[in-house]
C-alpha cells in the first residue's frame, strides 16, 4: 500500500565518520541507503554499537554527514542552516529512549505539551492549553496529568506524553530511537499499539530504531538490519522469519528468546563480539563471525543485492549468479 | 524526609529572627547608638547596659541591633548583585561552549587567582576608602564563584535529552536558556547564595575591621570589632558581643544553606 505513495525520507549513500584522537577514523554509518514512504513504518535493527543511533541522529539532522545525501519530501536537507532546521523540526519529530529525561525536571507536563503550539504555531497560552489537553486525551491520559511534574509520572506514562507531543503537530516523519526499550514489556505493548493506531489515522512515516526483532516483525513494513554501520539486509516486516537469508539476520532470529519457543531447539547465540569499527579490514563486515565465510568474503564487501520483491541482502552466499542488481 | 524539613524550619525561624532584629533594630534599641556619654564609658555589662558600653559611652547592645541592618543590607545587596551577574555569565559560557567559554573561563581563572580581601585593599588603596569602592572591588572578584558553578551545570544540561526535545518543540536559543537551562540552575544558585551570606558578611566585616568599608560613627559589626580592639584587655565585652553577633549570624545562615540544599537537591526527589 505504501509503495505507490510518495517518499518522505530518503537517505542515499549516507556515511558518518568520526576522527578519533589517535588519528584513526571510525565509520559509525557506512554508505547507508534507506527510504521511508508515506504511512510506512521502517525499522532499523541491530546490536548496540552498530551505528543505528548515529543513523537516527543523521536523519534528525542532529549530526552532520560525512558524505551522502538526505532528501525530505524531495527536498535536499543535507546541509540546513539553523533557521531552516527549525522548519525541518516542525515536520520531523523524535521520540527518545529514556522517557525520564525528555522533559525538563522543573517543567510541568502540561507546559511541555504546550511548547510546540506556542513556539511553532504562535498560539496564545489559552489555545495551546486546549491543544495540550486534547493531546493528553489522544494518548489516553486523564486531564490531571496536565499539572504534574515528570518525576511524578511512570516511564510508560511519560513516554505517552512524549508521543502525544511528537504527534501533536502532525509531523510528516516520526523518528523513534529505541522508544520502547526502557519500558516494561507490558507497557511496551501499549506504546506500540498507540503508535500503530495513530499512524493508521494519519499517513506519516515512521523510522523506528530498536534492537528487538520481534517488535520489528510485528510493526515494520520494512526492516533493515544493520551490522557495524552497514545495512546487511532489507526485508518486508511480516515475512521476516521466512525471508531472512543473511547469516547475521539468521543469527539474530535464532537468539531471540520467546515464551512459546520450542524448548527442543537450542537457543543459538552468536559467538564473539563485533570487531572494532575502527580501521575495518577489506571484505564483508560480518566475515569474522560468519559460519559460512568463504574466500571471497574476506576480500570484498558485498553490496545489497535484490532477492525479490522488497528484499535485499548483502551476502555473497545468496548473491544471484547473474549480474547483481544494486538496491535502489 | 521529615527530618530535613524540621531542620530547615528551625534554621529558617532563627534566620528570620535575626532579620527581624536587624529590621526593627532601631526601634528595639534602648539607647541611641550614636549618643556618646562620657560619664558611662567602658561600663561592663549590667542592668542599665546589657552588653556594656564602649570607649565613648555608647550602648553596645543598641549599636549591635542598629548595626545589623547595615551589615545585612550590604550583604544581601552584594549577594544579589554577584549571583545574578555570575549566573548569567556562567550559564551563557557553559551552554554555548567553544571559544566563548574558553575566554570567559580564563577571565574567571585570572580573577579567582586574586585573594578577595587583598584585592579589595589594593583597590581601596588606589581609589580611596569608601563603601562604594569596597563593594565594587569585592563584587569584581566574587561573581566568579557563581559563574563557575552555573557554567558547570549548564554544560551538563545542554547535553540532556530535554534540551534536544526543546529544539524539536521549536524553542529558540533564548527560550532554551530562559525556560529550560535557567530553572535547573536556580535552585543551586539559591543554595550557594544562602551559604554565601555568612562568607560575605565575614568578608565585609573584615574589610570594615580594617577600616575600609563603613565609616565611623555608623554602627557596623566589623567596625565595632576594630574599635573594641584597643580595649580588648580592659573592656573585652565590646569585641565579644560584636564578634558573637557575627558568629551567630554566620553559623545560622550556613546551616540554613545546608538544610536548604538537603531540601532542594533534585537527586532526592
Amino acid at each position: 500500500m505504501s509503495e505507490k505513495k510518495g517518499k518522505i525520507l530518503e537517505l542515499s549513500h549516507v556515511s558518518r565518520e568520526f576522527e578519533l584522537r589517535s588519528g584513526e577514523r571510525l565509520r559509525a554509518v557506512a554508505d547507508v541507503s534507506l527510504s521511508v514512504g508515506q504511512g510506512e513504518c521502517v525499522f532499523v535493527v541491530g546490536e548496540s554499537g552498530c551505528g543505528k543511533s548515529t543513523l537516527v541522529k543523521l536523519a534528525a539532522r542532529m549530526e552532520t554527514l560525512t558524505s551522502g545525501k538526505i532528501l525530505f519530501e524531495g527536498e535536499d536537507v543535507t546541509s540546513l542552516r539553523e533557521r531552516e532546521l527549525r522548519w525541518y523540526r516542525r515536520r520531523v519529530q523524535i521520540v527518545l529512549q529514556d522517557p525520564g529525561s525528555v522533559c525538563s525536571p522543573r517543567m510541568k507536563t502540561g507546559r511541555f505539551l504546550m511548547e510546540p503550539w506556542i513556539n511553532f504555531e504562535k498560539k496564545t497560552r489559552r489555545e495551546a492549553r486546549e491543544m495540550a489537553l486534547y493531546s493528553l486525551e489522544r494518548v489516553g491520559l486523564p486531564k490531571e496529568y496536565f499539572g504534574k511534574y515528570p518525576h511524578q509520572l511512570s516511564g510508560g506514562e511519560m513516554q505517552r506524553v512524549a508521543i502525544a507531543r511528537a504527534i501533536a503537530l502532525h509531523p510528516r516523519l516520526l523518528i523513534c530511537d529505541e522508544a520502547t526499550s526502557a519500558l516494561d514489556v507490558s507497557v511496551q505493548r501499549q506504546i506500540l499499539d498507540l503508535l500503530r493506531e495513530h499512524q493508521r489515522e494519519t499517513d506519516y512515516g515512521v523510522l523506528f530504531v530498536c534492537h528487538d526483532l520481534a517488535v520489528a516483525e510485528d510493526l515494520g513494513n520494512k526492516v533493515a538490519v544493520m551490522y557495524l554501520g552497514h545495512v546487511v539486509e532489507i526485508m518486508t516486516g511480516g515475512s521476516l522469519r521466512r525471508q531472512a537469508v543473511h547469516p547475521y539476520t539468521r543469527a539474530l532470529l535464532d537468539s531471540v528468546l520467546s515464551v512459546c519457543a520450542d524448548r527442543r531447539e537450542p537457543l543459538r547465540i552468536l559467538p564473539g563480539e563485533p570487531p572494532s569499527p575502527v580501521n575495518l579490514p577489506e571484505g564483508c563486515v560480518f566475515c569474522s563471525r560468519c559460519r559460512h565465510a568463504e574466500e571471497i568474503c574476506a576480500r570484498k564487501m558485498p553490496e545489497l543485492m535484490s532477492l525479490g520483491e522488497g528484499h535485499w541482502a548483502a551476502c555473497w552466499r545468496t548473491a544471484p549468479v547473474s549480474d547483481p542488481v544494486p538496491a535502489g | 524526609m521529615r527530618g530535613k524539613w524540621i531542620r530547615f524550619s528551625v534554621f529558617l525561624f532563627l534566620a528570620l529572627l535575626i532579620l527581624a532584629a536587624a529590621f526593627w533594630g532601631p526601634v528595639l534599641a534602648p539607647y541611641d547608638p550614636l549618643e556618646t556619654d562620657f560619664a558611662a564609658k567602658l561600663l561592663p555589662p549590667g542592668r542599665a547596659h546589657w552588653m556594656g558600653t564602649d570607649n565613648v559611652g555608647r550602648d553596645v547592645f543598641s549599636r549591635i541591633l542598629c548595626g545589623a541592618g547595615n551589615s545585612f543590607a550590604l550583604t544581601f545587596f552584594m549577594i544579589a548583585l554577584v549571583s545574578v551577574f555570575g549566573t548569567g555569565i556562567g550559564m551563557v559560557s557553559g551552554y554555548f561552549g567553544g571559544s566563548l567559554d574558553t575566554v570567559l573561563m580564563r577571565i574567571t581563572d585570572i580573577l579567582l587567582a586574586f585573594p578577595d580581601t587583598v584585592f579589595a585593599i589594593a583597590v581601596v588603596g588606589m581609589l580611596g576608602p569608601g563603601l562604594l569602592n569596597t563593594v565594587a572591588a569585592l563584587s569584581f572578584v566574587w561573581w566568579t564563584k557563581y559563574a563557575r558553578m552555573a557554567r558547570g551545570l549548564a554544560s551538563v544540561i545542554r547535553t540532556r535529552d530535554y534540551i534536544l526535545q526543546a529544539r524539536f518543540g521549536g524553542a529558540g536559543t533564548f527560550k532554551i536558556l530562559a525556560c529550560y537551562v535557567l530553572p535547573n540552575i536556580v535552585p543551586q544558585v539559591i543554595i550557594m547564595a544562602a551559604l554565601d551570606v555568612g562568607g560575605m558578611m565575614l568578608a565585609l566585616a573584615g574589610l570594615s575591621f580594617l577600616g575600609l568599608a563603613s565609616q565611623p560613627p555608623a554602627p557596623e559589626w566589623g567596625y565595632m570589632l576594630y574599635e573594641g580592639k584597643s580595649y580588648m584587655q580592659t573592656a573585652p565585652w565590646i569585641m565579644i558581643f560584636a564578634g558573637l553577633a557575627i558568629f551567630i549570624t554566620v553559623v545560622v545562615f550556613n546551616l540554613l544553606g545546608d538544610s536548604l540544599r538537603d531540601i532542594l537537591d533534585p537527586k532526592e526527589e
